[in-house]
């Protein structure tokens, strides 16, 4: 079921493609915003698995707190995670599962002949 | 060696060769386990060794920038990753279902670690590392002890061998006395019986008038009796020995000599011997051998038969009987008597010493012995030629 659900998403995703991570893209593609890699590596740090990265960044987007952010320090310190817009639900679900998918660990690992 | 002691002595050397290499045996059987467990221990230890170095490699891969990782590879081991959620990530191997929730464990050969780690870099919150058991030094371990165990078993065959020989000596001193003792007494007899034998016939032969004496006759039956019991005697003590002479022997002809024999010994207890004797009934035998049947079965019979009573023997070319109406045999006691037909019980006098002959001259020529006896009644022993 949920892998049927994901490959819907995925076809989706081809459709739309960046268009809903380009309203993304207007800061996150220019430092000192994060990129996506480095934003998912730290999540994945604390939290995993794909659904529990997933589940965290969305509770983070939905509602931008201090405490939910999982960046270090000092990026917390500069770029006020808590002031972080605010985009609807399904933005945010469709702009996260691109980012997951694209920084997905198991399609990076080199396949091993 | 003795047969009895030959019995004992190996009754002797198994139970205690047995019951050492049953004790040895369990102390190798622990000690291999403990050294096994402790060469797999220190197996164990070398892969956590290697997860931990599996681990720093994992960190600098997720620290670095690129976005193609390279999976760290290992001669000695393969790993796999997995995710908090139990989800396999990469690997250069893919187990199937393995447990990740055990340290260690080994399926067939192979041992697996798993480590649980955190921070999860690249995701990674179990590794598993599996390796094959390096199982050479367990074998030379094995071989080692198969060797010693041969060597114990060797000195314990050797020490029990002798402590079983120094135990029985006093035994083995006190049969040799007794079968010297046996041995010098039978020989001593002889001359003496066959002397009052002869003397006793030469005095009826020069007086004529004594020919009906109740009391030569009794001295007569008595030596006969002696005589016997000497035969039976050097029969046991020499059969061992003994060279079977096997010829062609007219039974017939050699029971009505051997009646005439018993007739002095009927006579004197009033006992009346009959006799049906078909003739010429030819047997393969040896005469000794016969001698001892006849003689036994018919001094039994004479012996247990009381005054006034009946003998009669029967021979025919299928059996020979020999039936008393004396005491007969209890049917408790018979049972017994049969026992020791098998058991051949030589401590026995008399009835036991005879019969275990007879037992013996039986199953060496295949024949078969039937007894049949009421108490009081008398008692019929048929020994069946089976030709
Ligand atoms: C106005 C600029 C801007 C836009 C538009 C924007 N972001 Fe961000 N985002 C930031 C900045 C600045 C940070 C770093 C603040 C911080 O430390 O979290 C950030 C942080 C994040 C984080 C990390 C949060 C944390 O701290 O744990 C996530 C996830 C994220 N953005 C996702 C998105 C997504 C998805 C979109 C599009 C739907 C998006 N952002 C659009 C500016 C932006």
């Amino acid at each position: 079921m949920e892998k049927i659900i994901l490959l819907i998403f995925m076809a989706v995703l081809l459709f739309s493609d960046e268009s809903v991570i380009s309203k993304c893209n207007e800061c996150h593609s220019y430092s000192p915003t994060p990129s996506y890699k480095k934003i998912h590596k730290h999540y994945l740090l604390k939290y995993s698995s794909k659904i529990r990265v997933k589940q965290a960044m969305i509770g983070f987007l939905k509602a931008p707190s201090l405490e939910k952010s999982e960046m270090s320090n000092g990026m917390k310190k500069r770029l006020k995670p808590e002031n972080h817009t605010i985009f609807d639900d399904k933005t945010i679900e469709k702009a996260v599962i691109y980012i997951i998918e694209k920084e997905d660990i198991q399609k990076r690992f080199k396949k091993i002949s | 060696m003795f047969a009895s002691e030959k019995s004992s002595l190996y009754r002797f050397l198994l139970i205690y060769i047995g019951s050492s290499l049953f004790l040895v045996a369990i102390g190798l059987v622990i000690f291999f386990n403990y050294e096994k467990h402790r060469l797999i221990d220190f197996q164990n230890s070398l892969i956590k060794v290697q997860s931990a170095v599996l681990v720093s490699e994992l960190r600098e891969l997720h620290k670095s920038k690129e976005h193609e990782i390279i999976y760290p590879k290992h001669s000695e081991f393969s790993s796999a990753i997995y995710d908090i959620d139990k989800n396999y990530i990469f690997g250069d191997f893919h187990p199937n279902s393995p447990s990740l929730d055990k340290e260690f464990y080994q399926k067939n050969n192979i041992l697996f670690y798993v480590q649980k780690i955190y921070p999860y870099y690249l995701g990674t919150a179990y590794i598993i590392v599996q390796k094959s058991l390096d199982d050479k030094p367990i074998i030379s371990v094995k071989t080692r002890l198969i060797i010693g165990f041969v060597i114990v078993i060797f000195f314990i065959t050797l020490i029990a061998y002798w402590l079983g020989k120094l135990f029985l000596s006093p035994m083995r001193n006190s049969i040799t006395l007794l079968d010297n003792f046996i041995k010098d007494t039978t020989h001593e007899l002889n001359t003496p019986v066959s002397t009052i034998l002869t003397n006793a016939e030469l005095l009826k032969d020069f007086y004529p008038e004594l020919e009906n004496s109740k009391e030569l006759g009794r001295i007569e039956s008595a030596s006969k009796r002696l005589s016997r019991i000497y035969d039976d005697l050097a029969y046991l003590h020499l059969n061992h020995k003994r060279h079977y002479n096997i010829e062609q022997v007219d039974i017939s002809e050699f029971l009505k000599k051997r009646i005439d024999y018993f007739k002095t010994i009927a006579k004197a207890k009033q006992i009346q011997l009959t006799y049906n004797i078909d003739e010429s009934v030819l047997l393969n035998i040896d005469k000794e051998d016969i001698t001892r049947i006849v003689d036994n079965l018919l001094g039994n019979a004479l012996k247990y038969t009381l005054p006034n009573g009946k003998v009669e023997l029967v021979l025919t070319n299928e059996y020979l009987s020999i039936k008393d109406n004396g005491i007969g045999i209890d049917k408790a006691v018979k049972d017994e008597v049969f026992q020791r037909f098998t058991r051949a019980n030589k401590s026995e006098g008399g009835f036991g010493l005879g019969l275990s002959i007879v037992v013996d001259i039986v199953k060496y020529y295949n024949f078969d012995i039937e007894l049949q006896s009421q108490v009081k009644k008398g008692t019929k022993v048929s020994i069946l030629w089976k030709k």
